[in-house]
């Protein structure tokens, strides 16, 4: 057997049409009558969907021939998959579309609804990896285009499904001036995947998402197409396992059509386009297709199919189809038809030709520059002062009692909203209860539910409505409950959220700060869940921004510059706040309120990425900390100052990136350095400023010490004082590196 | 493989003095003069002289041969001739991937696309150009936007389209960009605004030229000035129906649209375009360019005549996309010398006379 399926399913092309006898006669011009009953395609709009499905073959078999000249790096097909090209037929580029890597026909097809695209040429830079790939930059072959509605999308697992969720339901939120000029009223949203991707919990939670939210009669404009081709790699998909597990969804309605037969599916698609975008509810089209060329071009699909199964599939090539009917219909004649087949490959081939002789990177600068992180610009516009006083009824947070920081980071809140219509928030119980700790008090009730809003229980829907609502043109600002309920759905920042600007060369982003109250020192309540102390699994994210105050005021300041951040440069910040410190007053004794702090106006000067400094410069010992770990060192530093020894405290207040610079000069300055590190002993900060030191500092390593959390989740009860820094434990070793 | 070629279809003023007796000095296929024939024929009946007397006349004379009624009608037969005598004349493996024009090289193009006949087309233009013979409406002018080595000079475009955003605020000032042609801008006004923009446009020297430079004999072609010669032609033919072909070979437009051939392009639409958009609107020749070289990377672009002067433009445009790693005037010249020249201008006559010769087959 051939063991080149490319090569086969091209020949049988070509045979087809060229054996053709006696095609039937072209249709006249001005034949008005409908190609085939059920069919409203008009015969230009046919032969358009013709040329976008043969574009989309002539780049599969492109791709694998640049693969043979060691030119390209991609060479999983759309081949089979020609039914999406009628999703983009049947909507509009105002239509967001997340897609799946087999949508080469979808991304043909919308490009012919816009002037001066050239999506071979820019598919085929995407091949060969380079520079000038409009959409990634070469840094990924993904489907994309800001002027097409295509954020780029790196999933193979479906990992995109929450966010498309999420842009759909902030659709509602938004308005006239908070929506994207992308979008349009009517605009819905298309999610794509296949058939074994929708076994993945992104696209289960998904569809439990989305049917939780127009089960409540909620507008939730989605289009699931589901491109069921009855094989995930090698593993069959049970048969009617698609249909069976979604029919009977609450709130959701299901279509089907047959996207290899243009003629049968194409209103059928329309129908469920059009039930989308009119009653403004989730419709999940479940699009029967074929995968033709095995899974990639290294696939060895006859390993596990057998010969005749493959041959099945490959009888009912779409294009093929497609093409048939065109001659069948008297659109072309087969000459004709060949003819347009051969300029198209031959169009394709001289497209990668010219990519691959186009720039790479060659350094990791240009690589990353997308993932750089900008500061916020310090010069920003004041509030509108009348607004503002209006707002508060004269009675400005800033001239009131000084407070916690909950209380202060709840005023900042207020603060935001009021000035920025397009920041939304939302959470579990972020609403009325106004979360576990009273940070979101009375948001609801000032700016309404459309803004602040309690979500399902489950925190990947969370930041995928965080993604999404960012992608229609909102400022969101999540709440996740606690830090261990982060790490279910980490990879929608790790994988999804952070990826966007990487992928995408900046020209899309997902601004949000996404709020997770952190840590540990609860007093023994709560055990692990409500005492996270691991960030490591946020720590080497790129791009990624966190965040760890641990005063109120710190909290106030880095939470607007967060927010500037987002906005200015399209930032992810993870802002983690301190529960232990939520409500805390005092720092040395009962009652000192020397844990409180007055509200900074907002026109008051903040230096984003910079550390604060507690004690003189030319301290006996650094101790470098954040967070509870701070306050703590606090502690120990007035305990050690009654002993006559002079410390100096460093709060970290970024945790990425780190400002390894002021780490470094305030070490230089310091006789010796102790780090407090409230996170484990592995994957902590601790080990990051220790080779900071190491790297930067350098000289006798023994002047270093840290002192960390251990390798243990948290314990229930007192225990947790065994595994955790402590104000004594930070006094006993001071004393003893400053030799007392 | 096959060699594949795009065809461009130059725009007016591309028939100047040094064309005069372009025809008996040209090689044609008999295809070509059949065209000539028909042209001939036509302007005849319509009281107006033939293209051959006007290629003919002794003397080139610009209120003759640059007459909005005679000058579209003549580059658009003699580029419609080099055409079809190019097609004659191709052999087995070389082909024409795709075709576009530069302004009135649309109407041009919707000829050797195949989507209208000759006459169809040559009515179009015909048409358009009886729109004006009552007068010009306003007028353009050139501006550059590029340096010496035709590299667009960064942000330069839109300082000018800001510019022109400024203008269009007093009163009696009209001004938009006509054009957008590789290196230059051509620009488009009622009389206050062209004196408005030579006023307020710095002077920019290029070459033995100064700028802005205003076209003469020119209306104000692509912008809103010329709406009512858009509802004209719409009305004329509505009642003169166009019969739409096929069409042939990819066609892209003055927005880098693609229009696909055989029944791939809707003729409404195409109709639309041409009487609508294609006349109000600015004329994006860089993109039709970019879009070309980009979706179709042919082997080698050729320039119809009558004329070469589009050659710059397209040269700049493939400059600004660094295609085949062309990135400066030098890199273009020095590509130009090999035979497998990127450019190959039909109206230059060593050009012309080496690209025919080397075609495997002639007529």
């Amino acid at each position: 057997m051939e063991i080149n399926r490319a090569l086969v399913i091209d020949r049988n092309f070509r045979e087809h049409f060229a054996t053709w006898t006696s095609p039937p006669k072209l249709r006249a011009p001005r034949d008005k009558s409908p190609l085939a009953p059920g069919c409203s395609l008009t015969p230009s709009e046919f032969l358009n969907i013709l040329y976008a499905q043969m574009q989309n073959r002539a780049l599969d078999l492109v791709a694998r021939e640049l693969r043979a000249e060691n030119e390209g790096f991609y060479t999983i097909s759309s081949s089979g998959h020609e039914g999406n090209g009628l999703v983009a037929f049947h909507s509009k580029p105002t239509d967001m579309a997340f897609l799946h890597y087999r949508s080469g026909p979808f991304m043909m097809q919308r490009a012919r609804q816009k002037p001066a695209q050239s999506p071979i040429f820019d598919t085929c830079l995407s091949f060969v990896a380079s520079k000038e790939d409009p959409i990634a930059g070469g840094r990924h072959k993904v489907w994309g285009s800001p002027e097409l509605g295509v954020p780029p999308q790196t999933s193979t697992i479906a990992s995109h499904a929450p966010k498309a969720v999420g842009a759909a339901f902030a659709h509602g939120r938004s308005n006239d001036r908070t929506r994207s000029p992308r979008l349009n009223k009517d605009s819905i949203y298309i999610c794509s995947f296949g058939d074994a991707s929708l076994n993945h919990s992104t696209i289960q939670g998904s569809l439990n998402t989305a049917s939780w939210i127009a089960y409540q009669k909620l507008p939730l404009p989605i289009l699931f197409l589901c491109e069921d081709n009855g094989l995930g790699i090698s593993v069959a998909t049970p048969e009617n396992w698609v249909q069976q597990s979604i029919r009977g969804r609450a709130a959701i309605s299901y279509h089907q059509a047959d996207g290899t037969d243009v003629l049968a599916a194409s209103d059928a698609i329309a129908a469920a386009v059009a039930e989308c975008r009119t009653r403004r509810r989730p419709v999940f089209l479940h699009l029967k297709v074929v995968r033709l060329m095995g899974h990639a071009g290294s696939d060895p699909e006859y390993r596990y199919r057998s010969i005749e199964d493959i041959e099945a599939s490959e009888a009912l090539d779409p294009l093929l189809n497609t093409a048939s009917q065109a001659v069948e219909l008297g659109l072309m004649s087969p000459t004709e038809l060949l003819y347009q087949y051969e300029s198209i490959l031959e169009q394709a081939r001289a497209a990668g030709q010219e990519a691959k002789s186009r720039p790479r990177h060659e350094s990791p600068e240009t690589i990353m520059e997308p993932l750089e992180i900008q500061s916020p610009s310090s010069a920003f516009p004041p509030p509108e002062a009348d607004k503002r006083k209006k707002f508060w009824k004269d009675k400005l947070p800033e001239k009131g009692k000084p407070k916690h920081l909950a209380k202060l980071l709840n005023l900042a809140l207020h603060d935001m909203m009021s000035e920025d219509e397009r920041i939304i928030m939302f959470g579990e119980d972020v609403a009325i209860k106004g979360g576990v700790y009273t940070v979101t008090s009375n948001l609801t009730k000032r700016f309404g539910v459309a803004r602040v809003f309690n979500t399902l229980l489950d925190e990947q829907a969370i930041l995928g409505l965080a993604i999404g609502a960012a992608q229609t043109g909102l400022l969101p600002i999540p709440e996740i409950q606690y830090l261990a309920y982060l790490h279910n759905a980490v990879d929608q920042i790790r994988g999804e959220a952070c990826s966007l600007k990487f992928f995408s060369e900046g020209q899309f982003t997902n601004p949000m700060v996404v709020r997770i109250a952190s840590f540990a020192y609860q007093k023994g309540f709560g055990g692990h869940f409500h005492n996270d102390n691991s960030i490591a699994s946020l720590r080497d994210i790129p791009g990624l921004i966190l965040a760890a105050p641990s005063t109120p005021a710190d909290a106030v300041h880095m939470l607007r510059a967060s927010v500037r951040m987002a906005n200015e440069s399209g930032a992810v910040v993870g802002f983690l706040e301190p529960i232990a410190l939520y409500m805390t007053k005092d720092l040395l004794e009962n009652g000192d309120g020397l844990w409180l702090d007055d509200y900074p106006a907002p026109d008051t000067p903040f230096q984003a990425f910079e550390p604060a400094f507690y004690g003189p410069e030319d301290s006996e010992l650094l101790i470098i900390t954040y967070s509870n770990g701070h306050y703590l060192s606090r502690q120990a530093q007035a305990d050690l100052a009654k002993d006559g020894h002079n410390v100096r405290v460093m709060d970290l207040r970024w945790l990425l990136p780190l400002n390894e610079d002021a780490i470094a000069e305030a070490a230089r300055k310091a006789k010796q350095v102790l780090i407090v590190d409230e996170g484990r002993k592995t994957g902590g900060i601790s080990e990051a400023i220790f080779t900071i030191l190491t790297e930067k500092v350098g000289g006798d390593c023994s002047r270093w010490r840290r002192i960390v959390g251990h390798d243990t989740f948290i314990p229930l009860g007192r225990a947790w004082t065994y595994v955790l820094p402590s104000r004594e434990g930070i006094y006993q070793t001071a004393k003893t590196m400053l030799g007392a | 493989m096959t060699q594949r070629f795009l065809v461009v279809a130059p725009g007016r003023g591309t028939y100047g003095r040094q064309e005069l007796g372009w025809i008996n000095s040209h090689s044609f296929s008999p295809r070509a003069l059949d065209l000539l024939a028909k042209a001939d024929a036509a302007r005849l009946k319509a009281g107006l002289p033939s293209i051959t007397e006007l290629d003919s006349s002794e003397k080139f004379r610009p209120s003759l041969h640059q007459s909005g009624a005679n000058s579209s009608a003549l580059i658009f037969t003699l580029a419609a001739m080099d055409f079809v005598t190019l097609e004659d004349r191709l052999g087995d493996g070389q082909k024409i991937a795709g075709v576009f024009g530069n302004s009135m090289g649309w109407y041009s193009s919707l000829f050797t696309s195949g989507h209208l006949s000759f006459e169809d087309a040559y009515a179009i233009v015909e048409t358009m150009g009886q729109r004006q013979k009552d007068g010009l409406i306003g007028g353009q002018l050139i501006y550059p936007v590029c340096n010496s080595q035709w590299q667009i000079i960064d942000g330069r475009i839109k300082e000018v389209e800001q510019q022109l955003a400024e203008l269009n605020k007093q009163d009696g000032i009209e001004v938009y960009v006509s054009i957008y042609l590789g290196g230059n801008l051509v620009l488009a006004g009622n009389n206050a605004g062209l004196e408005a923009l030579k006023n307020s446009l710095p002077q920019v020297e290029l070459g033995s030229h100064k700028y802005p430079f205003q076209l003469a004999m020119h209306s104000a072609f692509h912008s809103p000035l010329l709406s009512p010669a858009s509802l004209d032609a719409k009305a004329h033919f509505a009642t003169a129906p166009l019969s739409w072909q096929r069409g042939r070979y990819p066609l892209i437009d003055g927005r880098g649209y693609n229009w696909l051939p055989y029944g791939g392009s809707d003729s409404a639409a195409l109709q639309d375009y041409t009487l609508g958009h294609q006349v109000t609107e600015s004329y994006d020749f860089s993109a039709a360019v970019r879009i070309a070289l980009r979706e179709y990377n042919p082997d080698q672009v050729i320039l119809l005549g009558p004329g070469s002067t589009l050659g710059s433009s397209i040269a700049q445009t493939m400059i600004s996309e660094r295609w085949r790693g062309i990135k400066s005037r030098d890199d273009f010249m020095n590509a130009q010398k090999n035979p497998n020249r990127p450019l190959i201008a039909l109206g230059r006559s060593e050009q012309r006379d080496a690209f025919f010769s080397g075609l495997t087959t002639g007529v």
